[in-house]
């Protein structure tokens, strides 16, 4: 399992440095690529454009994705790949600083498999991104197959 | 003697009365006519200038103007005072003349297009709004044009009735545009909120998680001291984290739509009480709750009411022995008023306005913690159902908060 790939879409340095030490303290031990706008999350899901020599063999796991994104914004990366074949059935868990019932609302209806809210307190966000890491990369099962373009 | 001379004529009038039933219509009217016009040969007003003269003062004194014109020439025919303070003209500049003679072309000619239209259809026609150049400046008209038809059926004048609707007009415009200023304000604060809820926190994490990795990975070169700093920094994020949260919930009261139902304020307010003694788990607390408590309100928003009272109500009698809570309602000029009342801390009745604003606090926050917004949303939800709430109190003796939500006063819109 240790094998699959978590993506991570995050623009926020600061962000992204707290979520790897959040998943390092939450012992996820997974390989993560971390993107940084909505449409090199695209590019690297389709393997196109700056993305196009990625290992095509790669699997992912989860895709922890923010929803306030340069260029194309998380609830339009979450549309596109509900909106592909190659990709519809990847569980993608919304990480963002919103608590706004709109932004929880379109992401599932949009097909998110779960809404975190980060939390302030590190302690707590090592706790959600523990379990976090248990459930999508431990319990949950999915159809085994790489992420083919 | 005048009155046997009067009684002696009526007596004759009468025994001419007496034969009219039997003449038949054209003999009656053949008659009126040689009544008229001996009447006005003896120079006295005829029937029809007696009926000419009550009609004119009814539509002197109606303050629409009132025009007829001829239905073949569409020439003015009549016209009213009403009429003439509109276009600044007077009747006799007026009458016998036509549209043309007063207005711009293409304003005569839509005046003239609608009195042929009423004339050719035989019904009225109701014009919501017509521009007309008057000596005045330009007025905006309702405007109702009517047919008036002869014994055939045929229309011989037409009659117009023109409410000036130009004030009115100018009133509904300034609503619109202050609706749409309103409107706009409030998206501006909505995108404000939404990028509050988001960039504001996201520097917080950064402060709350490096201090925290720091203590982590670098506690060890650090005294007592040090990480005790770190720890602050810690709390200070934490606590901002949550003023912010508070600050967004109020804007969401004042944005969320109100919807009314039937609300069973004794269970909420239970479930109220129940959150609140979970806050404060070994504060022990004699609630009594008023059952059968109804209010027609928006649940959701309520709820929002009570959970903060009762937060207070536990948070201010944590240090009274004996606390007390009670909530119920009582009736005041036949409105329902609701309140929680307890037997903390209390408050002085000479702050007694500043406890709804927002980030005012009458307790240090080593007293009592809190962000001074939690009574302000309540205000805020109160406001929007159109009630009022209010607090007495006395220092160490408790507090009560009473409110309404009936909306004996005005709801207020959401958006």
């Amino acid at each position: 399992m240790n094998d699959k790939v978590i993506l991570l879409v995050e623009d926020n340095p600061n962000d992204e440095a707290l979520t790897l030490r959040a998943l390092k303290k939450g012992h996820v031990m997974n390989p993560v690529v971390v993107v940084r706008d909505g449409a090199e999350a695209l590019d690297f899901l389709f393997a196109r454009n700056a993305h196009a020599g990625r290992d095509r063999e790669l699997s992912l796991q989860v895709i922890l994705l923010d929803l306030k994104l340069p260029k194309i914004d998380g609830l339009d990366v979450l549309k596109a790949i509900r909106a592909d074949e190659r990709t519809r059935l990847l569980p993608v868990v919304v990480l963002t600083s919103s608590a706004e019932d709109q932004d929880m609302v379109n992401s599932y209806s949009l097909g998110a498999n779960s809404y975190i809210r980060k939390p302030v307190d590190f302690n707590q966000f090592v706790e959600a991104v523990r379990q976090l890491g248990l459930y999508w990369l431990v319990l949950n099962q999915t159809p085994s197959r790489p992420l083919a373009p | 003697m005048p009155e046997g001379n009067n009684q002696s004529k009526s007596r004759k009038a009468e025994a001419i009365l007496a034969e009219l039933e039997a003449l038949s219509a054209e003999d009656l009217s053949t008659l009126a006519t040689a009544v008229d016009r001996e009447l006005s040969r003896r120079g006295l007003d005829s029937m029809a200038v007696h009926a000419n003269r009550f009609l004119d003062a009814i539509i002197e004194n109606i303050p629409d103007m009132i025009f007829v014109k001829d239905a073949r020439r569409l020439a003015f025919q009549r016209f009213n005072r009403a009429g003439e303070q509109l276009l600044g003209t007077s009747r006799s500049q007026l009458i016998g003349k036509n549209d043309y003679d007063f207005f711009p072309k293409d304003q005569a000619e839509f005046f003239q297009a609608k009195d042929r239209a009423t004339l050719s259809s035989k019904t009225l026609l109701d014009i919501l709004e017509e521009p007309i150049e008057t000596k005045n400046g330009l007025r905006w008209l309702h405007t109702k044009k009517v047919p008036i038809l002869d014994e055939n059926g045929e229309p011989i004048f037409l009659l117009g009735i023109s409410e000036d609707i130009t004030e009115r007009k100018a009133v509904q415009a300034a609503l619109v545009r202050a609706k749409e200023a309103a409107e706009a304000a409030s998206r501006e604060l909505e995108a404000f909120s939404y990028s509050v809820a988001h960039d504001l926190r996201a520097p917080l994490r950064a402060i709350d998680g490096f201090s925290q990795a720091l203590l982590e990975d670098h506690g060890a070169v650090l005294d007592d001291e040090g990480r005790g700093f770190l720890n602050r920094l810690r709390a200070a994020a934490q606590d901002m984290a949550r003023l912010i949260d508070d600050l967004l919930n109020l804007s969401r009261m004042t944005r969320s739509e109100l919807r009314r139902v039937s609300v069973d304020v004794s269970a909420l307010a239970q479930a109220s009480a129940s959150r609140a003694q979970q806050t404060y788990p070994g504060h022990v607390v004699e609630l009594s709750i008023q059952a059968g408590l109804f209010a027609l309100a928006d649940a959701q928003l309520l709820s929002v009411v009570f959970n903060n009272l009762l937060a207070n109500a536990w948070k201010f009698t944590r240090h009274t022995r004996g606390a007390r809570i009670e909530v119920g309602s009582l009736h005041e000029d036949n409105e329902q008023v609701f309140f929680v009342r307890d037997n903390g801390a209390g408050f002085d009745m000479a702050y007694a306005k500043k406890l709804f604003g927002v980030f005012q606090r009458l307790h240090t926050a080593s007293e009592f913690e809190g962000s001074g917004i939690g009574l302000a949303t309540v205000q805020r939800v109160v406001q929007r159902h159109g009630g009022r709430i209010w607090a007495i109190g006395a220092v160490g003796e408790g507090a009560t908060f009473l409110f309404t939500v009936s909306g004996a006063g005005r709801e207020e819109a959401g958006r």
